[in-house]
């Protein structure tokens, strides 16, 4: 079976614990619980046929990923950059965090994502998404559910390309 | 024990070296934390963070040592925090992948207290400098919106100051003018006085015409007309206005207008009166000694003209850096070249606004001390030529004595003038009831009425008048300063209307469009339209028979007459009669009805010839009436009525 390492990166409390937790054991606290250094979890998916092994890596958030330990990226198929809508402060360095996180783990799959749409009316959320100089791949609420199974889909599929 | 024994002891129970192959069988452990030499398969099923790491063991440079601080492991279940040292390694002369663990969990779970604190301040104070943010934005707003306030402010009370400046000035010159023409020895310079005054009053309604211009621009209300005007009266209009102020200042105003320009165009005559005036103004109000000229060149564009103007003086010219600023507006107000250049600054402002919404062009050109050129162009149509109407009367002969009720004394004393000067003799009284008490006992030609009079209105009088008997035939003017709602009313009336203030010109119209009244009675549809409930079809049919029928019956009536026998001429009345009543005449009515009776009581009638000839000329002129136009009914005109309405 094959077996691919996703990293979840961003800075703490916008919800990436949250989002693994909706989508490996369809579950939401709405109790922040901080996490520290490197949490693994793992969830086996097929798409069309093929069995997947994603080994997701819920990496604790620090208010730049230049204070991450290198070593967490190595060997990482794929990558998911989390910023919160709620919070400016998530968001605000966004090009230069990806920047960073690229020259990490070069020629992989990055989906940016911003989470907690459910605290955002649409006009909002699509107002901070039109101000920011770069593609947001997924708008996600970790507490509803919504767009979550359709993130990490598509991650998979990336992953097996 | 040695401290070295008791230190590797320490180090020992706290960390666990395992080796294993690419495919995660465990080739040898120490197994002092978990136990995984005994383990079936591979070691990667039960650590997911090996197990990520699968595809890269092989890849791993040999003998360097890879730190993963801080791992979150559980295993048989305990769950733990871990330091864990990947390496690639030789092991019993093969290639094995070394994996170190230490075991820190009681170090990290008392460092996870910290880091949830320091994280929840951290969010704390990210929401906090939020709200500064805000606040902070609220007060750059603030600030701004009080700094707009105070700059419109200012700019009121400059603006206002202006104005009020500007409209001063012109307004002190009329009151002074007005004061030194009620000198009684001022007799022989009245006439200038007069020219002066019509000047100043010309340049006041200028001003305040550019202050509603202004406003109407700003709002965006401002609309242009499309009349006939005359390009030469036009000009000469304006520069007339001028010749006061230009002589006193010793400048030689002139005009050119070139001979290929038609004389009749059609635009929006007001607003070109008001750029011109702006401009020649302006111009002689910086020339002193000197000239201004006006000249006006075209050139034919598909049917229309594009007429391009210059306006040069040789005055005190502007300086280069404020030419940019001359026409914006209040430009002038807010510094000192108000005082250089005069005025509010609305003017060159609006003259710019004016040309640019009409599709023009206006360019100045200006040197210091020589003078200034300003150029500007607009398309006008082709215009009508409108009969221009001399202010001479010719005196109406039978038109003697005029009527005019005006509670207002200024205005009865200008009517009353004019009328007394083309020759006719006036009564004026002050209202509607004297109105008719007066027509009772005088005989009038013509009733001039106001419509707002105390006691009763002008519609009022006229209601009257016209419902009865006697005066139905009076011509009325009436004289309104608003617009009136009954129009149709007052047209069924045969009333015409004159705009208040009085142009003697409408006046000179209006009476030179008076008929001379007929001695034959007026025909009135009044009783038709009663008894039809004023139905137009059947009044038109009734009245189709009248214009057919009578002459008919006329002329049966006049064969009759030389008849013996009285009955069929008895008969003929009797049946014709009817028709005189619908079209209300009711004086033929009332004498053919005599007639019968006496012929039916065997009575004589001596002048009956004359009697006939009478009706005849009654029903002549009532077909005339009938078919012109004020009692439009779609008539078709036949041969009878044609010829009889000739007559
Ligand atoms: N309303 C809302 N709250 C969320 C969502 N995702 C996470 N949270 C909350 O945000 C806080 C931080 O979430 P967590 O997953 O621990 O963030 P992490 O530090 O990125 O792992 C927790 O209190 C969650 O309950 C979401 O989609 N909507
Ligand atoms: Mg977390």
């Amino acid at each position: 079976m094959i077996s691919k390492k996703v990293v979840l990166i961003g800075k703490y409390g916008v919800g990436k614990t949250s989002l693994i937790q909706q989508f490996v054991h369809q579950r939401f606290s709405e109790k922040y619980l901080t996490t520290i250094g490197v949490k693994i979890d793992k969830k086996t998916v097929n798409i069309n046929g093929t069995e997947l092994n994603m080994l997701i890596w819920d990496i604790a958030g620090e208010s730049t990923n230049t204070k991450i330990p290198k070593s967490y990226h190595l060997g990482a198929h794929g990558a998911i950059y989390v910023f919160d809508l709620s919070r400016p402060f998530t968001y605000e360095n966004i090009v230069t965090e990806l920047n960073n996180l690229k020259k990490l783990i070069s020629n992989v799959p990055i989906q940016v994502v911003g989470n907690k749409l459910d605290l955002l009316d649409e006009k909002n959320a699509s107002q901070i998404i039109n101000s920011l100089p770069l593609e947001v791949s997924f708008l996600t609420s970790a507490k509803t559910g919504n767009n979550v199974e359709p993130l990490f889909q598509s991650m998979a599929k990336a992953l097996l390309k | 024990m040695t401290l070295k024994e008791i230190k590797n002891q320490y180090i020992q129970s706290k960390s666990q070296f395992i080796i294993f192959d690419d495919k995660g069988y465990c080739l040898d452990s120490c197994d002092t934390l978990f136990q995984f030499s005994k383990l079936e398969g591979s070691i990667f099923i039960h650590l997911p963070f090996l197990e990520s790491m699968e595809e890269a063991f092989p890849t791993l440079p040999l003998n360097e040592e890879f730190e993963f601080p801080c791992i979150n492991l559980s295993f048989d279940g305990t769950e733990g925090y871990y330091d864990i040292i990947l390496k690639r390694t030789s092991f019993n002369d093969d290639i094995s992948n070394l994996c170190i663990l230490q075991d820190f969990t009681h170090h990290y779970e008392h460092l996870i207290i910290l880091q949830q604190e320091r994280n929840d301040s951290a969010i704390k104070s990210e929401f906090l400098e939020i709200r500064e943010r805000v606040l902070s934005l609220e007060k750059d707003l603030l600030t701004f919106q009080n700094d707009e306030l105070k700059r419109i402010q200012e700019f009121k009370t400059t603006f206002f100051a202006q104005i009020s400046h500007e409209l001063r000035t012109p307004l002190n010159g009329i009151v002074g003018l007005v004061h030194l023409l009620g000198f009684p020895y001022n007799n022989t310079k009245k006439a200038e006085y007069l020219q002066a005054l019509s000047a100043t009053s010309q340049h006041l309604v200028a001003i305040v015409n550019n202050i509603l211009d202004l406003s109407k621009i700003e709002s965006g209300q401002l609309h242009f007309e499309e009349v006939d005007f005359n390009i030469h009266d036009l000009v000469n209009d304006v520069c007339q206005s001028f010749v006061f102020s230009a002589q006193e200042k010793n400048i030689l105003l002139s005009h050119k207008i070139a001979n290929n320009i038609p004389p009749h165009l059609k635009g929006d005559d007001t607003k070109l009166k008001q750029i011109l005036f702006n401009l020649i103004g302006n111009a002689i109000k910086f020339t002193e000694n000197g000239e201004v000229y006006l000249s006006i060149e075209s050139r034919e564009n598909n049917g229309n003209w594009d007429l391009y103007f210059k306006v040069k003086d040789s005055g005190i010219g502007i300086e280069k850096d404020k030419l940019e600023k001359i026409f914006q507006p209040f430009e002038q107000a807010e510094n000192n070249t108000s005082k250089l250049y005069g005025g509010t600054g609305l003017g060159l402002s609006i003259v710019k606004q004016l040309i640019e919404l009409q599709k023009g062009q206006i360019k100045i050109k200006s040197k210091k001390e020589v003078g200034t050129e300003i150029e500007f162009s607009l398309t006008y149509g082709l215009g009508k030529n409108e009969e221009t109407f001399e202010l001479k009367h010719e005196k109406k002969i039978f038109l003697n004595r005029i009527l005019v009720a005006e509670d207002d004394l200024l205005s009865q004393k200008i009517v009353q003038e004019l009328l007394k000067n083309w020759g006719y003799e006036v009564d004026v009284v002050a209202d509607g009831r004297d109105v008719l008490e007066n027509i009772k006992h005088k005989s009038y030609d013509l009733l001039i009425i106001d419509h707002q009079m105390p006691v009763l209105n002008g519609m009022e009088t006229i209601k009257i008048i016209r419902e009865s008997e006697y005066f139905n035939k009076l011509p009325i003017f009436l004289l309104s300063g608003q617009d009136i709602k009954n129009k149709n009313l007052l047209t069924e009336w045969q009333v015409e209307i004159l705009r208040k203030p009085l142009n003697p010109d409408d006046l000179n119209k209006l009476i030179g469009n008076l008929e001379e009244p007929t001695d034959f009675e007026v025909v009135n549809l009044k009783y038709l339209e009663t008894i039809t409930q004023n139905n137009k079809i059947i009044i038109k049919e009734l009245v189709e028979i009248f214009m057919n029928k009578v002459p008919v019956e006329l002329e049966e009536m006049a064969k009759a007459l030389n008849k013996p026998d009285r009955e069929s001429l008895k008969q003929l009345i009797h049946k014709t009669k009817p028709n005189y009543k619908y079209v209300g005449l009711n004086l033929a009515f009332a004498a053919l009805e005599k007639w019968e009776s006496s012929i039916d009581r065997e009575l004589p009638v001596n002048n009956e010839v004359e009697i006939l000839a009478t009706i005849t000329q009654t029903v002549k002129a009532a077909i005339a009436q009938l078919s012109s136009k004020k009692l439009n009914l779609g008539l078709k005109k036949n041969e009878t009525n044609l010829k009889w309405a000739k007559n």
